[in-house]
This record gives C-alpha cells, sequence and structure tokens, in this order.
C-alpha cells in the first residue's frame, strides 16, 4: 500500500511576519513548526517582505507572495541590496515619504464612503489565496484575522475553512475608548463581523472567554480553542545587581498608552527606591517615544533576538491598560521563567491562572510590588517556578494544537 | 549534411517527405493576393523579388481574385475554390501565406487532412477585429505561426489567443531603402501623395475633399495625386469635382508596383486620413523615398515609427483643419520640410527588405518545423458568416463594416414629445462601445427622427467602428473627436489640445445644445470647459460616479464655474445623483435625475425562446440540457467577472449543467481565461466575445448574472429584465433602486464571492421562484422605459436657452 501524501494546509496571513515583531506573528510561526513538526506541508500566503522574501521562503514548504506594490517595486529598484546599508535605507526611506505624500495629496473620499473593514481588506491577496488553493488542493486552508476571512469563500470545494479569529474585534473599540485608548480603525459592528465569521467552517479561538463569545455569536458553528504554544526555556538566573526590567511590545495602542502610563507614574516611585534599578523597551513600541530621555530606561526597539534581554531581566511588566485575545508577549515570558507584573487587562486570555504564577497588580500599586519582589529573591522565585509549571500545563504545544490536529485528522478521514 | 525536416513525424517515411528533406530543394511560401492596388499587393511582389536568389525560399503569389487586369504577373491563378485545392495539392509541401484569403483555410484544412504537407502562416494585417483577429481566431488551429505587422496587432491578438501567444511574431513590412536619398524637395508648389486602396472603409478617402478645401482656404500652393482604385474612386472623383481646385487634384487609377518608389520620390509629402491600419505598407514606402508623412493618429502602426514633429506628423483622425495646418507648415518652412523628411527616410531603414526577408525566413522555417495542424474534427469547417476578406469564387466580399445592416433600430420620437427642433451635438470620451456609448446613439436617433440636426463627435477606436457605422444609419453625423482620458499608444494628448479641439467643432457645428455623457467624475473635463467657455448649454450626463475617486477642490470649482455658464448636470439613478451631489458639493436637487430606460420587447412565446436556446446550444457545442447563465459586458474588474469563477466550483459541485456564456470584451480576458484554467472551471465558461446578437442571447438564457463592483444604472440588466430573463446582480449603486430583492430578482452583497455563489445556487435551485420574479421584473422595468429617457432627455435639451455660439443665433 502506498504511503498517503502529507496533507497540505494553506496559511493565509495578511503579513509582518518577519521580522517577528507582535504577537500575530509568533503565533504563525507557532502554528507553522508545529505543524510541519507533525508531518504537514505548509503552504504559507502572504504579502511580500521585500528582503525577508527568502527567509519566509526557508520556513515554509511553498510560499505565495502577493504581488508587490508599486512602492515596494520601486524600492527594490532604486534600493538594490548592493548599495551600502545606510544609503539604501535612505533611498527607501525617501521613497515611502514620497509615497505617503502623494497619498496625502490625494483628494480622499467622504468620510464614512469606505468602511473599516473594506480598508482592512487585501482583496489581491485574497485572489492570490483561491490562486493558491486551486493549485495546491489543500485539506484546510487557515486565514488568520477576520478582515482575511473573504480569501476563504475562494477556496475550492471540499477544504475546510477555518478562521483564525485572534481577537474578537467588535467589542475592541469600546473598550479601548473606555480605557482612553483609541482602536478607532477597528469600527466593526458585530452584525458585520457575525457575516464575516460565517465564512468559515470552524472558527479558532485563542483564549476560553473568546471562545465562549464566538460559540454564543455563531452558535452553529464549532469554535475550536488553539492558544498560543510556546517552548518552555527557562532561563538562567540574573545578575543580581543592578536589577533590570522588561518590557516587550509592538506599536500598538495598548502598549503605548500603557507604557506612558508606566513611565509616568510607576518608574519615577520605583526609581525613588530603587535607584540602581533599568527598563529595557523591546519592540516597535519604542517609536511612540522617539527621542525621550528617562534616567534608567534604554529603548533597544526591534531585536533579533529577545533571549539574552529576558536572560537579564528580574521582573517582565506588562502595564497595558486594556486589551482582548491573549498577550502572547505574557505567555513567552511565563515559558522563560520570569516574574511577570501586569495589569488586570494583561491577563484577560489566561486562563485558570493560579494565585503566584504572575503578579496582578494595578498601576497604583506596581512600584510597591516591584520594589517588593526585587528585595524578596524568594518570593520571585517561588512565582518563576508558578509560572512555568503553568506554561507546562497549559502553553505547551501538545496540549495547544491537539483539538485543532484531531479536527484536520478528522477532515482528512471523512469516513 | 541532412537538413532538419518537418517535425511531423509520420512524414518521415513518405515520398513528398523525402523530396522536401532532399539537399538544395527550396521550399515554396504560396502568398495568396488578390488583383488590386493595396500594400499587401505590392509587399508581396517586393518579398517575391528580394527572394529571387534566397538559398530555402521560393516565393509564389497566387491571384485569387477573378481575372481582371493584370498590373502585376502571378505564379499561380487561384479565382476558385477548386483551383485553391488543385494548386497546394500540387505544390505540396509549401508553406501558405492566406493573407486575407480566408476561403483558403477550409481549402488548406482539406488538403492537410488528405495528407498533403501544408504548414499556414496567418498574417495580420490590420488592426481591426472583424478582418483579421476574428478570422484568425476562428482558423487559429491550423496557424502554425502567426505574423502581426505591428506591436499593438500582436498584443491584441495574443489577447484573443492567449494560448498561441509565443507564436505570434512583430514583423511591419519590408521596404526598398536607398543607400542615399538623393532627391529634392518642392513647396511651389507642394507635392502631395495619396497611393493605396480608394475606399473610405478604413482609408476613410473621403476626407481628402475637406482637405484639399481646408488648403485651399488657407492658399497654400500644392498638386495632390491620389493613386489607386478602389469602391469610392467615383464617389470620391464626382466629390472633387464640386470643389474649385484648379486641376491641383488628380486622380491616375493603379500603377504597377514597380514604378511606385519613382512615384514616391516625386512627391514631398504622403498623406493618410485612415482610421485603423496595421503598419501602412505606403508609409513605409513612402518614408524610404524621403516624402514626408502626414497621417491620421491610428492606434497601431505608428508607435515606434512615427516621432511627431521629427520624421512626420500626426493628426486626430478626420481632422483634415489639422492636417491642412501640418502641410501649411511644411509650406512655410522649407528647411523643415527636408528635415523632416531626411529623417523619415533614416527611420524607414529599419525596415529594408533584405532585413525583412531575413525574419521572416526565419518565421517559415519555424512553420516549417512545427507539426502539421490538423483541423479538430467535429468543428465546422466554414465560419457561421463569411469574413470580410476576398472570397474564392468571384463570390463578393462578405459586407464591409461600414456597409453591414445597422445594429440598431431607428428609435421613433415619442409621442408625447412636441418640443421645437435643436441643433443637437452628443459627445462622448469613450474610446470603446458599451452600454453607455449605445444610449447615446438611442438619444441621436431618436432626436434625428424627431427631425433635429445631429451630430456626434467621439475618438475614433477599431472598437467605436461599429457605433460610427449605427450613428449614420440612424441618421446622425459623426464626427471625430479625439478628447479621450484613457490613454492609447499615443499616451494622452495634452489638456490644451483637448480643450481646442472641442472649441474648434463648436465653432465649425454651432450646435444650439449639447449631450455630453461621460463615464465618470474624472473625464471630459477640458471639453466641459470648452463648453462652458462658449457658453453653450449642455447636458452632462454622468453615468458612472464613483464613491472611492473623489475629485480635488480645483476641478470641483471649475465644474462650479461649468455650471454657472449653461452647463446641467444629469445622473442616472437616485444613487448616482447623491453620489454626485457629495462630489461637486451641491444641492441635489440642482441635479436633474433621469433614469436610464431600456425597450421593452414583446414577450417571446415559450417555444421560440426554446428553439433559440438549442440553437445557442448547439453553435457553442453545448448538451441541449446545459442550463445556460449569460453575463453581458466588458471583460474588465468593473463588471466582477473574476468574483464569479472562483464560485463556479461550487456552483458545478450542486448543478454540473450550469454553463457560463460571457458576452463581451475587455482587457482582463485573458487574465479571466487564465483564472478559470486555475480554478479548473474554464469547460463550463464560454467567451462569447464582442456580440452583436444580445437580444437573442437574453431570450436563450436560463439566469442572468450580473456580479458588478459598481455601476451608475446598468443598461445591461435592464435589457435583461426587460427580455423576462431571471437574474442575479449585486446591489451596486443604483440597481437597488430598480430590483427589490426576492421581488423581482436576487441581490448580493458587492465583491463577495460568498455571497454571489449562494444566490446562484438558490436561483438554480428554484427556477419557478425565479421565473415569478422575472415576471415582475418585467412588469418593473416599465418604469424604466427607453421613451420615457428619451422624452425627458429631449424635453430637457429643448429646454436649454438658446446658445450665443449656435448657427441660430448667428
Amino acid at each position: 500500500m502506498e504511503p498517503r501524501p502529507a496533507p497540505t494546509i494553506l496559511l493565509i496571513h495578511p503579513g509582518g511576519l518577519l521580522p517577528v515583531a507582535g504577537g500575530g506573528a509568533a503565533r504563525a510561526w507557532a502554528l507553522v513548526d508545529h505543524l510541519r513538526a507533525s508531518g504537514t506541508r505548509v503552504e504559507l500566503v502572504t504579502t511580500d517582505h521585500g528582503d525577508l522574501n527568502e527567509a519566509l521562503r526557508a520556513r515554509v514548504d511553498r510560499l505565495w507572495l502577493q504581488p508587490q506594490t508599486r512602492t515596494q517595486m520601486l524600492q527594490r529598484t532604486m534600493a538594490p541590496p548592493s548599495l551600502p546599508l545606510r544609503l539604501r535605507k535612505l533611498v527607501r526611506n525617501a521613497i515611502t515619504l514620497a509615497a505617503r505624500l502623494r497619498r496625502r495629496l490625494q483628494p480622499k473620499p467622504a468620510a464614512g464612503a469606505v468602511c473599516a473593514f473594506e480598508r482592512q481588506r487585501n482583496r489581491a491577496l485574497e485572489e492570490l489565496a483561491g490562486l493558491a488553493a486551486c493549485r495546491s488542493r489543500p485539506l484546510a486552508a487557515i486565514a488568520t484575522f477576520v478582515w482575511m476571512a473573504p480569501a476563504l469563500d475562494r477556496m475550492p470545494p471540499g477544504t475546510l475553512r477555518l478562521l483564525d479569529t485572534i481577537d474578537v474585534q467588535h467589542p475592541r473599540r469600546e473598550r479601548a475608548a473606555a480605557a482612553g485608548g483609541c482602536l478607532d480603525h477597528l469600527d466593526l459592528s458585530r452584525e458585520d463581523e457575525i457575516r464575516e465569521l460565517t465564512r468559515a467552517d470552524v472558527l479558532l479561538a485563542i483564549q476560553p472567554e473568546e471562545k465562549a463569545l464566538l460559540e454564543q455569536l455563531l452558535p452553529d458553528r464549532p469554535v475550536c480553542l488553539v492558544g498560543h504554544a510556546v517552548a518552555i526555556q527557562p532561563a538562567a538566573a540574573p545578575a543580581a545587581d543592578p536589577p533590570e526590567l522588561l518590557f516587550v511590545g509592538q506599536l500598538y495602542d495598548p502598549n503605548v498608552l500603557g507604557l506612558r502610563q508606566f513611565l509616568g507614574q510607576v518608574w519615577p516611585r520605583l526609581r525613588a527606591r530603587v535607584p540602581s534599578c533599568r527598563l529595557n523597551v523591546c519592540g516597535r513600541v519604542v517609536e511612540a517615544f522617539r527621542g525621550r530621555r528617562i534616567d534608567g530606561v534604554r529603548w533597544r526597539g526591534l531585536v533579533p533576538d529577545l533571549g539574552p534581554f529576558y536572560e537579564r531581566a528580574r521582573i517582565v511588566v506588562n502595564p497595558v491598560p486594556y486589551g482582548s485575545g491573549l498577550k502572547i508577549k505574557n505567555v513567552e515570558a511565563l515559558a522563560r521563567g520570569k516574574c511577570l507584573v501586569t495589569t488586570p487587562a494583561g491577563v484577560v486570555g489566561l486562563a485558570d491562572l493560579p494565585d503566584g504564577a504572575c503578579h496582578v497588580v494595578e498601576l497604583a500599586a506596581m512600584a510597591d510590588r516591584i520594589a517588593m519582589l526585587l528585595a524578596d529573591p524568594a518570593a520571585l522565585a517561588a512565582t518563576e517556578q508558578a509560572a512555568l509549571a503553568y506554561c507546562r500545563d497549559r502553553f505547551s504545544a501538545p496540549v495547544v494544537y491537539r483539538d485543532l490536529l484531531a479536527l484536520l485528522d478528522a477532515q482528512r478521514q471523512p469516513d | 549534411m541532412t537538413p532538419t525536416p518537418g517535425r511531423g513525424a509520420p512524414y518521415l517515411f513518405t515520398r513528398r517527405m523525402k523530396t522536401v528533406t532532399q539537399p538544395r530543394r527550396k521550399l515554396p511560401v504560396i502568398i495568396a493576393i488578390g488583383d488590386f492596388a493595396g500594400g499587401v499587393t505590392s509587399w508581396a511582389q517586393r518579398l517575391r523579388r528580394a527572394c529571387e536568389n534566397h538559398p530555402r525560399l521560393r516565393i509564389m503569389l497566387m491571384n485569387c481574385s477573378p481575372a481582371g487586369g493584370r498590373v502585376i504577373p502571378f505564379d499561380l491563378e487561384a479565382p476558385t475554390r477548386e483551383a485553391a485545392a488543385l494548386a497546394l495539392a500540387r505544390h505540396a509541401p509549401a508553406v501558405i501565406v492566406p493573407n486575407f484569403v480566408f476561403d483558403l483555410y477550409p481549402v488548406a484544412a482539406e488538403q492537410i487532412a488528405a495528407g498533403h504537407d501544408l504548414r499556414l502562416i496567418g498574417y495580420c494585417r490590420a488592426d481591426s477585429a472583424r478582418e483579421y483577429y476574428d478570422p484568425l481566431a476562428f482558423y487559429e488551429p491550423l496557424v502554425s505561426r502567426f505574423v502581426a505587422v505591428s506591436p499593438r496587432c500582436a498584443e491584441r491578438l495574443a489577447v484573443r489567443l492567449p494560448h498561441r501567444a509565443g507564436e505570434i511574431a512583430t514583423l511591419p513590412t519590408g521596404v526598398n531603402h536607398p543607400p542615399a536619398l538623393a532627391r529634392a524637395y518642392r513647396r511651389d508648389p507642394i507635392r502631395l501623395i495619396y497611393a493605396g486602396r480608394v475606399v473610405q472603409h478604413q482609408k476613410r478617402v473621403l476626407d481628402f475633399v475637406p482637405l484639399v478645401q481646408e488648403l485651399l482656404a488657407r492658399g497654400i500652393d500644392f498638386v495632390f495625386d491620389i493613386v489607386g482604385d478602389g469602391r469610392q474612386f467615383d464617389e470620391l472623383r464626382a466629390a472633387l469635382a464640386l470643389v474649385p481646385h484648379g486641376g491641383r487634384v488628380q486622380l491616375h487609377g493603379r500603377l504597377a508596383p514597380d514604378l511606385m518608389d519613382r512615384v514616391w520620390a516625386d512627391h514631398d509629402v504622403f498623406l493618410q486620413t485612415s482610421d485603423f491600419e496595421g503598419t501602412s505598407n505606403s508609409m513605409l514606402e513612402s518614408m524610404a523615398q524621403g516624402a514626408v508623412p502626414v497621417l491620421t493618429h491610428t492606434e497601431s502602426g505608428l508607435d515606434g515609427i512615427i516621432e511627431p514633429g521629427v520624421n512626420g506628423f500626426v493628426v486626430p483622425v478626420g481632422d483634415m483643419a489639422a492636417m491642412a495646418d501640418a502641410i501649411g507648415l511644411l509650406v512655410a518652412q522649407p528647411i523643415l520640410l527636408e528635415r523632416v523628411g531626411r529623417a523619415a527616410w533614416q527611420t524607414a531603414g529599419r525596415f529594408s527588405i533584405e532585413r525583412y526577408v531575413e525574419h521572416f525566413a526565419r518565421i517559415v522555417e519555424q512553420a516549417w518545423g512545427a507539426p502539421p495542424r490538423l483541423w479538430p474534427p467535429g468543428r465546422p469547417l466554414e465560419p457561421p458568416e463569411p469574413f470580410f476578406g476576398l472570397r474564392l469564387g468571384g463570390g463578393p466580399h462578405a459586407a464591409p463594416p461600414d456597409s453591414r445592416p445597422p445594429r440598431v433600430r431607428r428609435v421613433p420620437p415619442p409621442a408625447s414629445l412636441d418640443v421645437p427642433s435643436r441643433r443637437l451635438l452628443i459627445m462622448f470620451p469613450s474610446p470603446r462601445r458599451g452600454g453607455a456609448e449605445d444610449y447615446t446613439l438611442t438619444i441621436g436617433a431618436a432626436a434625428a427622427a424627431a427631425g433635429w440636426p445631429v451630430h456626434a463627435a467621439f475618438p475614433r477606436r477599431s472598437a467605436t467602428e461599429s457605433l460610427l457605422a449605427d450613428f449614420e444609419a440612424s441618421g446622425v453625423r459623426c464626427e471625430p473627436l479625439e478628447f479621450c482620458d484613457i490613454p492609447n499608444p499615443g499616451g494622452i494628448d495634452p489638456r490644451r489640445r483637448r480643450f481646442t479641439r472641442t472649441l474648434r467643432l463648436l465653432n465649425r457645428l454651432r450646435p444650439d445644445c449639447v449631450l455630453l455623457q461621460l463615464c465618470g467624475i474624472r473625464y471630459g473635463l477640458e471639453s466641459l470647459l470648452a463648453l462652458a467657455w462658449r457658453r453653450v448649454p449642455a447636458l452632462v450626463v454622468f453615468q458612472l460616479v464613483r464613491e472611492d475617486q473623489p475629485i480635488g477642490p480645483l476641478r470641483r470649482r471649475l465644474y462650479a464655474w461649468a455650471r454657472g455658464r449653461g452647463l446641467r448636470t444629469v445622473a442616472v439613478s437616485e444613487a448616482n445623483r447623491a453620489l454626485l451631489a457629495r462630489q461637486f458639493r451641491m444641492d441635489p436637487t440642482d441635479i436633474l435625475l433621469i433614469p436610464n430606460g431600456t425597450a421593452i420587447p414583446p414577450a417571446e412565446p415559450p417555444d421560440r425562446r426554446l428553439a433559440l436556446r438549442q440553437q445557442l446550444a448547439a453553435q457553442l457545442d453545448l448538451p441541449a440540457e446545459a442550463r445556460l447563465l449569460l453575463t453581458v459586458g466588458r471583460l474588465d474588474h468593473q463588471k466582477g467577472h473574476d468574483l464569479l469563477i472562483p464560485a463556479i466550483p461550487h456552483i458545478l459541485a450542486r448543478h454540473p449543467d450550469a454553463r457560463f456564456l460571457w458576452a463581451g470584451e475587455g482587457p482582463l480576458r485573458p487574465q479571466l481565461e487564465q483564472l478559470a484554467r486555475d480554478y479548473g472551471v474554464a469547460d463550463a465558461i464560454r467567451f462569447l466575445g464582442q456580440r452583436e446578437d444580445i437580444p437573442d442571447l437574453l431570450r436563450a438564457a436560463d439566469l442572468y448574472l450580473f456580479p458588478t463592483r459598481f455601476e451608475g444604472q446598468p443598461f445591461s440588466l435592464l435589457e435583461a429584465m426587460a427580455h423576462g430573463l431571471p437574474a442575479v446582480t449585486t446591489r451596486a449603486s443604483g440597481i437597488a433602486e430598480v430590483v427589490e430583492h426576492m421581488r423581482h430578482a436576487l441581490l448580493c452583497r458587492v465583491d463577495d464571492v460568498r455571497d454571489l455563489r449562494e444566490a446562484v445556487i438558490w436561483a438554480l435551485d428554484h427556477p419557478d421562484r425565479m421565473a415569478a420574479m422575472a415576471r415582475e421584473a418585467r412588469l418593473r422595468v416599465e418604469d424604466f422605459s427607453e421613451s420615457r429617457m428619451i422624452a425627458m432627455t429631449l424635453a430637457a435639451l429643448a429646454r436649454a436657452p438658446h446658445s450665443s455660439n449656435s448657427r441660430g443665433a448667428a
């Protein structure tokens, strides 16, 4: 008997996969790596990543790239890799600026003429996904984010259509407004979101609360819980002095708002109590603080590897004022056995979190709690152990992907 | 050394093949032509002469016209199909170039089937669907290699035959190019020449009459020799006799091609007034002898050859004032005449016959090296209607485009219309024909029928050829006006030129009122400003307004200024009106609403519909029980065909008998064909191309699919409803004003594959419900009748205040 060919999964992702600058990309790669490790072919449909296309290609079985935009093409032609890096960056930035300026000078459609969902849609990527599916005949297609859902309409008959929601979008705008944030670009109504979600045969929820919400929104649609899988890698113990803190975040409103509040309300008090402590800020969130100099804060920006920063950090902070879905950075910190100090909004999605696995405090009490932890290595160590245990229990790959793999297996053997 | 044999394996062992493979045996190349004046004839003779000593090619000219005056010697006579069959059989193995003798294809197919070793090279010699693209697409299975005489022709042929795109070579003609230019230029008088077919279709020879008038009016000293023959020879002579040119214009009849080089050298300027070309043979011949080409702007044949002002001059089609201006310039500046003439000679050096022979020989070898091509079994060899071209057997030419019966019926003036007669000018900048352009035809025909003097001004393109014929058949006089915003091979004309062209036209025609039809708010601004400048009362009908394409403040101010000078904005639907009001920031009540309308045909008896259905299924080689899902519209992004393709596999999974018929042409056709192949549904879709029997298709189909993304008020949907055809469409723009979901038709969201898929499946699942909706829709469309649209439009035009520019006022 001939062995059955490996099943193919088509992953449709709207872009920003490399460099890994946010939770969405980290989640996608975790899924890709696990599926491939379990013997599944993974084909990726995404936008052009420029110089990183080859790196993308190396991580999947087949890559489908949306043709470049005019600006990207121009950047590639005018700033080839043969140019010195500085000059290349200069030219690229100039082209980006010119493109932005051109867009700004163009007449704008009347307000409300094009709804948020339509703005987020990427029709070219939808078409490409359809084409890829026709050529590859995948067992299943997974679209990430609700605005990629229309791509699922283009799947051929017989392909299982999965939508990885990552977030339930429609409550986010109100939630942000209530916390003083702004996610106005996400003005998706409940009805519109339901309509889009019904394009999928199965919905993937990132955490149990959202699973329940999705089941409530679409009672006739199966919802599968697929959290975020991480490798449990306890980091080495950091040097005692100077104590370092870490904040990781992409350029995203809750991160910016949270860090601003942390630096305004928490950091001066903490420095007053522990003058030697330092804060490393990694990720694109630093772009919102460009030019700001604060004692003890080091703006690291996008780094190729967070490992050394985790190793040096005694405490990882996540002061976000609001949020939904699951904070991937929390899961990553816990998986490295780090003591996490966060706000109540920061632990959204971490279900059944035992006491002691992390410290959940309001911003007003955060400085005291951090100072206390820095002064009490035993408490710190206990938190770290509890965090690792929780992570092992909840976020190891076999646990996270169990239901999804069962679903795919059932699709493979319809009998 | 063994010469390369043909790749057709079965022929390796035949006696005939052995003869071919003998060394030094020349390969006969049979070129079919007619015995009449024209570029193809002189090309063929030149090629034969250039190949006399060619080691491989033996050119044989085959005369396919009935016996007549012999200006050039022929090698073969084949005036009938029988004679052609005999000639091919006798000279096989050979390569055949049928040119415009399309009857030769079936003859060759029979000879190939009988075992004769023949290859065919399909030449596309003009940018015309009826004359070349259609026949070549039909006989494509027989053709081993295609040759297009311009990149434009190659591109358009490739659109028709995407799977053969790699086998289309671009090769303009080859001419005798003297190594040095020894000639004199004169300007007192300047010597003008036209040589070629004396026909109105394509060559527009009757434009020479206003040209001569313009030259005389400018006091230009000239002589003008017209060399050639053709259907309009007598007509042209008679028309010129009415112009007091004092013997400056001479019609010479046909001359032997051998004499032409001398004739070109004795003239200073070559004139050409064509509205379409491939790459003009006469143009290159004359340039090779240093004559300055002054030509009309054709989409094909100028790009990459003529650089206006450097090696020639280009004017809009029909604009004889501009052509006279160019000649006047050459007379005024003798240095320019010589400089441009020499540049023309240099340019023609790229097209020497020696180079041509090299390329031609390579193409012949490629054709010969390809396997023989058999006609697909079971497919009819004869087209439904004979193609335009030279017929074997002495039969007449198939009706050329300028003499075929009009597609549009004459529209009687509405009975209720009691409006005074006005001089009406209809303008639209569109380079193609669609529902919006047919709307202008309807209005023009109705106004003409009501006794109004009507002119229509629009760009001349091959795609507007049929519109021109239909306008003229309806009693509307057509004026070429290049004011198109859509790029053509020559690029977009500068705004200033579009403005002045419109002004010039208005000065000449002096209309009382103007109907300017625009397919978008970004189009036709210059003409609109010209109308306002002249204070000509005009209705500006916006057939299409897009929300996502806003206009800037400057344009908005210009429109406001124009409105203050007698321009009235017209919307075709409420949605359209609201959008216009938002875009122009004006009060919606200031916008006149004239909904689009359609003629309502009498109800068709079911047996007639059934007969038409069976006929169509047979014609398209579809099973009789297939369910025919028709879509009519240009193949471009707007119409949403690409949304239908991903839905088709799902529809077929439930209704395997569904077949999708797409009538219309457009730039997206190759992509759509490829997409259909990718989705594995190519067999379920029939691309019908541009059809003139849309009403019959509407009667024959089972369901009308219209997945459009944005519209004004689509005529094609109204037409489908009027024909009682159940419809599935989208909620785009004004559609929801006409159609109520589940009452008149099924409406789905715009740009939504799933909605569309589910709606079509539902419609196919519920034919009775759809039939009931179609009956309701037919009643509904009576509110959108053509007579109402005409009456409202003419009444609005009649109400317009008198123009200070009009003849009446003058």
